[in-house]
């Protein structure tokens, strides 16, 4: 398939087996989630040409990166990475970090000036490495990596050790950046809330094995407000108690996976889910229904045990929600 | 005495510029390489440590001998001898002074964050490229400190000096060579004159190193 990356590969390491089989498209951001020490980041490493000693075959739109007769290394399989830790050269200036790839690649110093733009960094152009804050860092990792020209961008946890404010803020700017530049994206996460945000689809990793495709978070606004001394966070005709640390007034996103809701015709009732709120349907879709939630439309699968008539336009149904990620304005909880 | 001071100097100059260019891709290589044969390369690399200066000059005097192959070719391609020559004395230095470019080299190139050399590859940088873009300036202190090293080094060398080069005015006798030669002949001036000077030049420039290195601890670079 010329438009997706394809993956055969095994990979033995002390103590450690990667094997992974799949087809990722080459389109928007795919994000790869699971627990840590699922073996996401040796998969990246892989997939950037970093470990030697990976068996099988990566094909990136046809082109091969790698099989029995080629392992192509990382400086000609044109991704760009964003580790962990920034990695920025201290020996250069940002702006001698933004043009090391750039001059490596033939980029021009005005796409290197814009992707600066994007990124919200040209301020840090002449300043060192050292003094930079930690999202600034990321910022500036982010833009050297797109300023190397790649045809596919690589990010493992790029946010990892900043607070939720600074996430947030970072996350939409390189969100902005990777879809106005239209290079496919792989980001390595296990927060449900950088998923929410980001993702167009995402690939379950476990165990050194992708675990196959998971349908990306619903993502619904809510408020956090004050009811009798408690913070409750209303959705909809719902309220319910909010996390530790959500503060009255509040702005919320609420992150939730499809795997933890449920529809049905009647009331739940009483329940252990984290709450319970009554929808309109609007639509069905082959095995998607279409709720409307006070004006948000939530796509969800339709189960089968639900009768045909339950997803007619019209009908109500009851949304149950297990767990949820809610994020305020200040920080996630 | 002026004569010596200039040999030595030049003979300073000129090994520590020659042990710079063949030490960095041993040290590059010794510090990068998972081959088995590592040990064996380091352990001939560091010999000059341990061994009796007079044991190197003397295989080193046999290699150069016309007889050998490599003096035999040296004659054919030169029409003079490499033993007792300035030429002959480059080469026991360059092997006599070698650990002492190759190891604070090979320990900068060590001390280089792999993430460094990765995230380089991942811009485009072939391994050459990534050699003399981040890890040469990320090391210039060990760089810096070999080259000095070498140098004194090369200044107070004697015994492997005498072998290849024997004592011959203006052509192989450094200043190590001349206090020697100006004890035996009882000119305790001249003795005192060059032997004060390789104390304290050779104070300053381990003044210099060690300055160096504790720079080095507090800041990246």
């Amino acid at each position: 398939m010329d438009s997706a990356l394809e993956i055969d590969v095994t990979l033995d390491l002390p103590e450690f087996r990667l094997q992974v089989q799949e087809e990722v498209p080459l389109g928007g951001i795919t994000a790869v989630n699971g627990p840590s020490g699922s073996g996401k980041t040796t998969f990246l490493r892989v997939l950037a040409g970093l470990e030697p000693g990976t068996v099988g075959t990566v094909r990136f739109a046809g082109q091969s990166w790698q099989d029995d007769a080629t392992h192509l290394p990382p400086s000609l399989r044109r991704v760009g990475v964003v580790f962990q830790d920034a990695r920025l050269f201290p020996h250069l200036d940002v702006a001698g970090n933004l043009s090391y790839g750039a001059r490596r690649r033939g980029v021009k110093e005005d796409h290197v000036a814009r992707i600066a733009e994007a990124l919200r960094i040209t301020p840090l152009l002449n300043r060192g490495t050292g003094g930079l804050s930690g999202g600034e860092a990321r910022r500036v990792a982010v833009a050297r990596a797109l300023a190397s020209d790649p045809q596919l961008l690589l990010l493992d946890e790029p946010l990892s050790g900043l607070d939720a404010e600074l996430r947030a803020t970072t996350l939409r700017v390189i969100a902005d950046a990777v879809r106005e530049l239209n290079i496919p994206v792989i980001h390595i996460t296990h927060s449900p809330t950088e998923v929410a945000a980001l993702a167009d689809r995402v690939l379950g990793f476990s165990m050194g094995r992708c675990t196959g495709w998971q349908t990306p978070p619903v993502v619904l606004n809510a408020k956090a407000v004050l009811v009798d001394g408690d913070v409750m966070v209303h959705l909809g005709e719902a309220s319910f108690p909010a996390s530790a640390g959500i503060r009255s007034g509040d702005q919320l996103t609420l992150a939730i996976a499809v795997e933890d809701t449920l529809l049905s015709q009647h009331s739940p009732g009483d329940s252990t889910a984290a709450f319970s709120v009554l929808a309109d349907v609007v639509g069905y879709n082959g095995d998607v229904v279409l709720l409307d939630l006070s004006g948000q439309i939530l796509r969800l699968p339709m189960s089968g045990f639900l009768s045909s008539a339950a997803r007619e336009p019209g009908q109500k149904l009851w949304l149950t929600v297990q767990k949820f990620w809610a994020r305020s304005a200040d920080k996630a909880v | 005495m002026t004569a010596a001071v200039l040999l030595t100097l030049q003979l300073a100059a000129v090994t520590t510029v020659l042990l710079l260019i063949l030490a960095m891709p041993l040290a590059w290589w010794l510090a990068t390489t998972r081959n088995r044969l590592r040990p064996v390369i380091e352990a001939i690399t560091a010999l000059p440590l341990v061994l009796p200066p007079t044991v190197l000059g003397f295989y080193l005097l046999i290699l150069m001998s016309p007889d050998a192959p490599l003096g035999a070719a040296w004659v054919r391609v030169t029409g003079s001898t490499l033993a007792f020559s300035f030429a002959g004395l480059v080469v026991a230095s360059i092997l006599y002074s070698l650990p002492f470019a190759v190891q604070p080299m090979q320990t900068a190139f060590q001390s280089v964050d792999r993430q460094m050399t990765e995230a380089a590859a991942t811009l485009g940088a072939t391994r050459a490229d990534l050699f003399r873009s981040v890890v040469l300036p990320l090391s210039r202190r060990g760089v810096l400190t070999a080259a000095v090293l070498s140098f004194a080094h090369t200044i107070g060398e004697f015994g492997v000096v005498l072998m290849v080069g024997g004592n011959i005015p203006g052509r192989t006798r450094t200043v190590s060579i001349e206090v020697f030669t100006a004890v035996e002949t009882l000119d305790w001036a001249v003795a005192h004159r060059l032997s004060l000077g390789l104390l304290v030049f050779s104070m300053i420039v381990l003044i210099g190193v060690y300055a160096l290195n504790r720079g080095g601890a507090g800041r990246l670079g």
